[in-house]
C-alpha cells in the first residue's frame, strides 16, 4: 500500500486549488484554468503506471 | 488479515483526502479515488492468487479441460474490473458511461463463454446419442 501517493495527490490537489483561487481572484482565469489542467496532467502521469500495473496483474491472474 | 486492516486504513485516508479535494479540484479528487480503488483492488488480487491456483487444481481433479477453467477466470476478472469501473463512473456523475461499460462487459462475457456453451451442447448431444 503506497499511502504516501495518496498524500502526494492530496497535496497537489490542495496546492492547485489554492493557486486556482488566487489566480481567479486576480482576474487571470486563463492561467487558473491552465494551472488546474497542469495539476490534472501531473496526477494523471503519476497514476498511469499504477493503473497499468493493475491491468497487468489482472491479465496474469485471470489468465488473459 | 494484516492486508485487510491496511486496506481499511488506506481507503479511509483516501476518502478523507477525496472529501478535502472535492471542494476545490474535483478532477484530481476523482483521480485520487481511481488510484485508491486500483491500489486496494491490486492488493486484493494478490490474495486471490492462491485461490486461483486452487481452482486450477480442482479443475485438474475433475478432469475439466484447462481452457474452460480459463474461461471462468476471465469472466471473473472482467466482472470485477467492470464493476469497479462502473462504480467509479457512477461516482463521477457519469452513470450512463458506467452502464455502457456494463453492456460491453456483458457482451464480452457472452463472447468468451461461447466455447463453454458449445462444449455443453456437444455433451448433451453425446448423451442423447447414447440413449
Amino acid at each position: 500500500m503506497e499511502i504516501d501517493l495518496i498524500f502526494k495527490i492530496a497535496a497537489i490537489g490542495i496546492i492547485v486549488s489554492i493557486l486556482n483561487q488566487v489566480l481567479a481572484r486576480s482576474g487571470r482565469e486563463e492561467q487558473a484554468t491552465m494551472t488546474s489542467l497542469a495539476g490534472l496532467v501531473v496526477v494523471l502521469m503519476m497514476l498511469a503506471n499504477k493503473i497499468a500495473e493493475l491491468f497487468d496483474l489482472v491479465k496474469t491472474l485471470f489468465q488473459f | 488479515m494484516n492486508l485487510f486492516w491496511k486496506s481499511t486504513a488506506f481507503v479511509l485516508a483516501a476518502t478523507i483526502a477525496k472529501l478535502t479535494l472535492d471542494k476545490g479540484e474535483k478532477d484530481i479528487a476523482l483521480l485520487l479515488s481511481v488510484f485508491a480503488c486500483a491500489a486496494v483492488a491490486g492488493s486484493a488480487f494478490l490474495l486471490l492468487e492462491p485461490v486461483m491456483e486452487f481452482l486450477l487444481s480442482l479443475g485438474d481433479l475433475g478432469q475439466i479441460p484447462e481452457q474452460f477453467i480459463g474461461v471462468l477466470m476471465k469472466i471473473l476478472g472482467i466482472g470485477i474490473l467492470s464493476e469497479l469501473s462502473q462504480s467509479i463512473c457512477a461516482d463521477s456523475g457519469n452513470a450512463s458511461l458506467g452502464k455502457a461499460l456494463q453492456l460491453a462487459a456483458t457482451a464480452v462475457t457472452m463472447y468468451i463463454s461461447l466455447p463453454l456453451f458449445r462444449w455443453f451442447l456437444e455433451l448433451i448431444q453425446e448423451i442423447m446419442g447414447q440413449l
